[in-house]
Parts: C-alpha cells; sequence; structure tokens
C-alpha cells in the first residue's frame, strides 16, 4: 500500500483566475504609485462604516426627541426691558431705508479689491 | 532569476524600479500559492500578496543582506499571513476551530479548488493542524524547502522543525487512513 502522502497529492489543487498573474505585476505597480490604503484596510472600513451607521440609528432612536421651542417660549425669556428697547428702535427706524449705503464711493473699491484677488 | 542580480538593480537608484519588477516577477507565483494554501480563498490570497510586495518595496532599504532576499521575501509573506489569520480570529472572537471551519467549508464549496476526493481530504486533515505547525508542513511537502530555510524564515530551530513536520505527517497520515477507510 502507498504512502498516504504520496507524490500525486502534490498537485497544485487550488485554481488562480485566468491571466491573474499576468494582471499581477501591473496591481502591485499601481498600488506603489497611488500608495492607496491597504486592501484589507478599505474592506475594514466599509465593516467599521455600516457597525457606525447602525449604531448611529440605535442612538437616534433612544434619545429623547429635542423638543422645538414655540414663539411664547423664546419671548418669555426675553426680559421686558430688552423688549421695549427694541421696539423704540424699530419704530425710530421705520422712516428710513438703512439697508442702502449712505453714499456710492465705498462699492468700486470693494470690486477692484475682488478683481485683485481674483487675477491672483 | 538570481537574487544578486535582482539585488544589484534595485540597489542602483537607477535600475531599482526594473530591479523591483524583477522580484516581483520572479518570486509573485511562489509567494501567492504559498499565502494561498495557508487561506485558502483567492481573494484573501491575492489581498495579501499585494501587500507583501508593497511592504517589500517600502523596506527594500532596510534589507541588509544579513539573510537571503528570498528568506526575507517568505518572512514577510508568512507573516503576513499569520497575521491575518489571527486578526480574523480576534475580530470574530472566533475560537481557532471556527476559523479551521470556515476555511475547510471554503474547501469543499468546490469554487477555490479543482481537488479529487483524496486532495480534498488532504486539505482539510492540513487545516486541522495548528496555524505555524500548517505553514512549516506545506513549506516542507508541497516547496520541498529545506529545514534551514524554514528555520531562516520561521525564527525557529531545525530540531524543533523537524519534531513538528514529524508530527504533523503523523496526524494527516492518520486522517487519510481514516478518510481511505470510509
Amino acid at each position: 500500500m502507498k504512502h498516504p502522502l504520496e507524490d500525486p497529492l502534490k498537485n497544485n489543487p487550488f485554481t488562480a483566475p485566468e491571466g491573474y498573474f499576468d494582471r499581477l505585476d501591473e496591481t502591485i505597480r499601481q498600488r506603489i504609485t497611488e500608495k492607496t490604503l491597504p486592501v484589507l484596510w478599505k474592506r475594514n472600513v466599509l465593516r467599521l462604516a455600516s457597525v457606525a451607521a447602525g449604531l448611529a440609528l440605535i442612538a437616534w432612536f433612544l434619545m429623547p426627541a429635542a423638543q422645538p421651542q414655540t414663539a411664547e417660549e423664546i419671548l418669555a425669556q426675553i426680559s421686558e426691558e430688552e423688549i421695549t428697547l427694541y421696539l423704540e428702535v424699530h419704530d425710530a427706524l421705520a422712516g428710513e431705508d438703512v439697508l442702502l449705503p449712505a453714499g456710492d464711493e465705498t462699492m468700486p473699491n470693494d470690486i477692484l479689491f475682488y478683481d485683485t484677488i481674483l487675477q491672483f | 532569476m538570481d537574487d544578486a542580480f535582482i539585488l544589484d538593480k534595485i540597489r542602483n537608484p537607477e535600475t531599482r524600479s526594473y530591479g523591483f519588477n524583477l522580484l516581483v516577477n520572479t518570486y509573485k507565483q511562489r509567494i501567492y500559492w504559498t499565502i494561498r494554501r495557508m487561506v485558502i480563498d483567492h481573494d484573501d490570497a491575492d489581498d495579501l500578496t499585494q501587500e507583501t510586495f508593497i511592504k517589500i518595496h517600502h523596506n527594500l532599504d532596510r534589507f541588509r543582506s544579513e539573510s537571503a532576499l528570498f528568506t526575507w521575501i517568505y518572512r514577510i509573506a508568512t507573516n503576513e499571513c499569520l497575521g491575518f489569520l489571527r486578526r480574523k480570529r480576534r475580530r470574530f472572537l472566533l475560537p481557532i476551530h471556527d476559523v479551521e471551519n470556515e476555511l475547510a467549508s471554503k474547501v469543499t464549496d468546490g469554487h477555490q479548488m479543482d481537488a479529487d476526493e483524496l486532495q480534498q481530504r488532504l486539505q482539510l486533515a492540513i487545516l486541522k493542524l495548528p496555524e505555524k505547525q500548517r505553514l512549516v508542513f506545506q513549506l516542507r511537502y508541497f516547496d520541498e524547502m529545506p529545514y534551514e530555510e524554514i528555520s531562516a524564515i520561521t525564527g525557529t530551530s531545525i530540531g524543533a522543525l523537524k519534531a513538528s513536520h514529524h508530527h504533523a505527517v503523523q496526524k494527516i497520515s492518520t486522517e487519510l487512513s481514516i478518510a481511505l477507510n470510509d
């Protein structure tokens, strides 16, 4: 009887995809040039990302929902003095168009400055 | 391709890239098959082969010729393999026999191998060995590597390697004898 570990068993039973070794040199060269992340690490990142997404979802469901504040609640936090002052200033300015600049002199300078930035 | 010739090209800055290409070309198949026998799955073997050659490339300046180029390359490749299997166990908190079962299922699913029943039985018997003993057995049996070289790669004494290999052969022979008598 032959020994169980006879020579024919040394034949390689595994198979590699066709042309794999022809492409391998180029793949390694590209990986070295691109200095990409290790393939195994990339796979782990995907696994970690899915785990993180799952944890975030669980945390979102478990956390007490933030209660939006109503206008009355916000106003209740402001003192009466501040509200009065705001209304007085608002009334005083109501007749003027404060959004327009006092003169046109500042505008050309601003545009020039912006052009200078674009030139660089 | 002669290692001395490859090293000569690598050490010359003008031919370094050519020298590295020669190194990849000379060792890619041997390294891939050594890794493949350890991890069974082609995609894993592909990843680990690429990682091995990238590590070799990044550490070429550290190679001081204290060992043979061949030994140094194999040491990096086998460390990658053992590290991968260790991480696999740790990541899924799997005991050793569960990793063995996962690899065994890849042997029997028929996608990874074109093997007859006896070869499949041999692979399954080999998978039952502890990882380092499996590595030693495979380097000796399939690659027909001398103990001196395996010793330089694994950092284990020749005496310990011979004992380990002897036990591995006994275990596998017993497994195969049982399988043949089924």
